[in-house]
């Protein structure tokens, strides 16, 4: 395999998706045609360079001799990409359906969402192949101008508030991140990714706390994707964006992009020698706890679906970054499991959400009432994915929190096991606010003036169908990844 | 367990197996009777009732997901199917879908996933130390308790698997989803599911742990405080309880806490008392609510106070009432009495605070057992002489009162022949 096809798998959706948006196509069907077409063949394309990693990396051009924009596929890299690369495509194929709803007999504003959308799948590609702390930022900083015409997207006055909140957060963020980044290329013994970190040299001695300094300010500034509290508040308000958009970037693919670069500064740039054990990693992960928290607290407040599966979605991402932040390989290959396990489960949840949106004009809990004798397909998914989300045995949300347990207790620190007992609360939390609507949705009856709902058709049913499958066959067979996770935590891989 | 079949092997840690012992047996033995109790039953019960396909799917299920909970060969297969077997009996509570009925469900789901969570704390927790989760009677030895941390989750995990026994201060649940739930929902659950979290502490502490593991532990004499504490309180409540359902209700609390202190008293005296009081109490107490089921349908009333006179109408519904009653109590020939009687001789072996507090408790708790029980007997068999006869009789049917007598036949033998059972 050749290298150069990691920056074809990163063009293949830009190209596509800018050929939507400017080419003058009035016809409905060939503009998502178009589209699909981008997203799978750069989908197949990324999963054959899963399968079969080139070897060697791709250099796109050199700013000055240490400094290149580079591309490279390690076995983080394969872990993100192939969640990505799972989900675009039936987030598209859902998308056909779903915006059918969104913006009738508007052509144009629906071109601009598919480009966009078919652009962030390689954007966010991009972000999943970087082979250095700058390529990473770069992409990084693009997905957040790729994505703001996605949530753009209504232009009522909520989308434009979200839409502000967004950038000014992720803006700012990235600014953090980029000190971050200045200190890599200033102190490390180079800016690429290495297992371990690169910050091997003598020039570091007597500044390990000013590093893990500026390691917590770029745990911050890419923590404002991964939704750390207080940086999260522009996640729930992204909700007003159509539910492609939040099912698929802001369960997956943006919030998890925050959550990889953190991954990457902590194992690949730092590296756990000078952070393990330190004030800065007990710090950060005080940060994920107390999010853990809120995010669930928030999540039972909340009355809207959507919204509050976006708090879910908050407490869940500090799951990773709290597994991440263990600093341990065990702890490591916990993060990126449950990176794909919520992933799979909550893409599951929003996309019934849409559905109830789309179908019966529900938005809110309490309408949800007794509609599973209209809707019942959407319901029974629904509730798969409740389970699956507050860690049904046999569904993947178990065992992703048995992994990030274990991997927690056999570390064993003081942080840690408190780590576990805000874990455990949480997922009480968690059963507290999937299953009062699934409740709602089964035994209570139906109130006030509703209009009728239905099940969606085949084109939204089958990525959901596809992902009912995918829920149990990966809660109950997850043994392969989880031994593939493991060894790319080691390093192994 | 000897030989298992693993059905799915997870990874290296967890496995979906089943296999058979003498606990299996046990467990397996009043899981059958109840459902198949219920099920007859409610083919006269529910008749005219709504949703009775949702009912019939969810009580199979419940009782499936049971018989597989005694055929568990390892924690996580236990523990997986005690999780179904929540999810499946919650909509029994819920079933007449109104509000009271639907809060009351969705209480017992939270409460059940408190349990299970505590539960869960403990198994990740002993799972990180590496502890190996087959059952083998005295304890695999695959950890040792060197660390207050790990007893402290396995305290947690006994604390969990006591909300579902209804232990203090976890009992809510089971006084709000009785009087709403339908009554062979009701004797369902207060038969046969709160036995799971008696099964679940039995099978964590005898067959996986070892009782030694946390006999040493500072957490055991609070367990106990904890549960004679229940006994009493579950007793005294239920006294003061005017509804049929609800007095009940707090009968199972009390009665279910007589099985946790047997069984935190670690001792093999205090683990057959508890196998027996938890036969003995299943049966009965399945057989109580049936009893309480058809009194309300009858009479359309929900008092204890209500049925007086009732015995003139059905006495032999009410002499299978006064013998659970008997049960409940602990006076020969019944189940509960050679139950408390292992019980009270356990207490005393142990020695310590418990050979005084125990008896006491006991003793106590007995007094109030015949207290809020009996009167229902006695009013019900002689109204006294004011007392006016209505005449609208509405027959009890024969497929409801069948099981009744099945239940406090089994009540009795358990008492008589407690072996058979037992071995």
């Amino acid at each position: 395999m050749s290298s150069v096809l990691l920056l074809t798998a990163i063009l293949i959706p830009a190209i596509f998706g800018i050929s939507v948006i400017l080419l003058p196509i009035g016809n409905r069907k060939v503009y998502l045609a178009l589209s699909a077409a981008g997203v799978i063949f750069a989908a197949i394309l990324t999963w054959v360079l899963i399968v079969n990693p080139p070897e060697g990396s791709f250099v796109l051009f050199k700013f000055v001799d240490k400094y290149a924009i580079e591309f490279k596929i390690d076995g983080l890299s394969r872990v993100f990409a192939g969640l990505i690369s799972t989900l675009w495509p039936l987030s598209v194929i859902y998308a056909f359906e779903y915006m059918k709803h969104e913006a009738s007999e508007k052509t144009l504003k629906e071109k601009t969402f598919f480009g966009m959308y078919t652009i962030t799948y390689g954007v966010t590609l991009g972000i999943a192949m970087s082979a250095n702390i700058l390529t990473l930022y770069c992409f990084y900083e693009m997905l957040t101008l790729v994505t703001i015409p996605l949530v753009l997207f209504t232009l009522t006055r909520a989308a434009i508030m979200a839409t502000r909140s967004y950038m000014v957060f992720s803006l700012g963020g990235a600014a953090f991140g980029f000190i971050s980044l200045i200190f890599i290329m200033v102190y490390g013994d180079s800016i690429n990714f290495v297992y371990g970190g690169v910050f091997n040299n003598p020039g570091i001695d007597g500044r390990e706390n000013l590093l893990r300094l500026v390691y917590f300010m770029g745990f911050m500034g890419f923590g404002v994707k991964a939704a750390v509290f207080p940086l999260n508040s522009w996640l729930p308000k992204a909700g007003v964006a159509p539910t492609p958009v939040t099912a698929l970037l802001h369960a997956v693919a943006v919030v998890k992009s925050g959550a990889f670069a953190i991954i990457r500064l902590t194992y690949f740039s730092y590296g756990d020698d000078i952070l393990y054990g330190t004030w800065v990693q007990y710090v950060a992960m005080g940060f994920a706890l107390f999010t853990i928290l809120y995010g669930c607290t928030m999540a039972l407040k909340e009355r809207h679906v959507k919204r509050r599966l976006a708090y879910s979605t908050i407490s869940n991402l500090s799951y990773i970054l709290f597994a991440a932040l263990i600093m341990t390989p065990a702890g490591l290959a916990a993060a990126l499991s449950f990176m794909i396990f919520h992933g799979l489960m909550k893409i599951t949840a929003f996309f019934c959400a849409g559905a109830f949106i789309t179908r019966g004009e529900r938005h809110y809990i309490y309408e949800l009432n007794g509609i599973y004798k209209e809707m019942p397909v959407i319901s029974a998914l629904f509730a798969l994915a409740s389970l699956a989300i507050m860690g049904l045995p046999g569904l993947p949300g178990f065992i992703g929190k048995w992994l990030i347990a274990t991997a927690a207790v056999k570390d064993g620190g003081f942080m840690e096991l408190i780590g576990v007992g805000v874990l455990i609360l949480s997922s009480l939390l968690t059963a507290v606010y999937m299953l009062q609507p699934v409740v709602r949705i089964y035994f209570s009856e139906k109130e006030g003036e509703l209009k009728p709902a239905k099940d969606p058709g085949p084109w939204m049913l089958i990525p959901l169908g596809i992902l009912a499958v995918l829920l149990p066959l990966v809660g109950l067979g997850f043994a392969p990844l989880v031994e593939f996770i493991t060894k790319v935590a080691e390093g192994v891989i | 367990m000897k030989e298992t079949f693993t059905l799915l092997k997870l990874n290296e840690d967890l496995s979906i197996s089943f296999g058979f012992d003498e606990f299996s047996g046990i467990f397996l033995t009043v899981v059958t009777f109840l459902f198949v109790a219920a099920a007859i039953y409610s083919c006269g019960y529910m008749k005219g009732k709504k949703h009775l396909v949702s009912y019939s799917v969810f009580l199979t299920l419940a009782g499936l997901s049971m018989v597989c909970m005694a055929f568990a060969a390892n924690l996580f297969t236990f523990y997986l199917n005690y999780e179904l077997m929540t999810l499946c009996s919650a909509p029994l509570v819920m079933h007449d879908r109104t509000k009271e009925a639907v809060n009351a469900g969705f209480k017992y789901l939270i409460y059940s996933f408190l349990g299970a969570y505590l539960v869960l704390f403990g198994f990740f927790v002993l799972s990180g130390r590496g502890a190996d989760f087959s059952f083998v009677f005295g304890g695999t030895d695959s950890i040792s308790p060197d660390s207050g941390f790990t007893t402290m989750a396995v305290f947690f995990m006994i604390l969990g698997f006591g909300v579902k026994a209804g232990m203090w201060p976890f009992h809510s649940w089971l006084t709000s989803a009785h009087p709403v739930a339908v009554s062979p929902a009701s004797a369902i659950l207060s038969g046969a599911v709160v036995n799971a979290g008696a099964a679940g502490i039995i099978r964590l502490l005898f067959y996986n742990l070892g009782p030694e593991f946390f006999a040493v532990s500072r957490f055991v004499t609070a367990w106990r405080i904890l549960t004679l504490m229940t006994v009493v309180m579950g007793s005294l409540l239920a006294f003061f309880e005017p509804l049929m359902k609800k007095r009940l209700a707090y009968s199972t609390i009390s009665q279910m806490s007589y099985i946790l202190f047997g069984l935190s008293l670690l001792s093999p005296e205090g683990y057959d008392g508890a196998l027996l009081q938890l036969l003995a109490h299943a049966f009965s107490k399945c057989a109580l609510f049936m009893i309480a089921g058809v009194f309300i349908k009858v009479s359309g009333l929900v008092r204890v106070s209500d049925f007086k006179g009732i015995g003139k109408k059905h006495p032999f519904i009410l002499a299978c009432y006064t013998v659970c009653a008997l049960s409940m109590i602990g006076i020969p020939p019944t189940g509960g009495f050679i139950a408390k009687w292992h019980l009270l001789t356990a207490s005393l072996e142990t020695g310590g605070f418990v050979a005084v507090a125990g008896p006491v408790c006991l003793l106590v708790s007995a007094l109030l057992t015949a207290a809020y029980l009996l009167p229902l007997s006695m009013k019900g068999y002689m109204p006294g002489h004011d007392f006016e006869y209505k005449n609208e009789d509405k027959k009890i049917p024969v497929s409801c009162a069948v099981p009744i007598a099945v239940l406090t036949v089994l009540c009795v033998l358990v008492g008589i022949i407690p072996d058979l059972f037992l071995k």
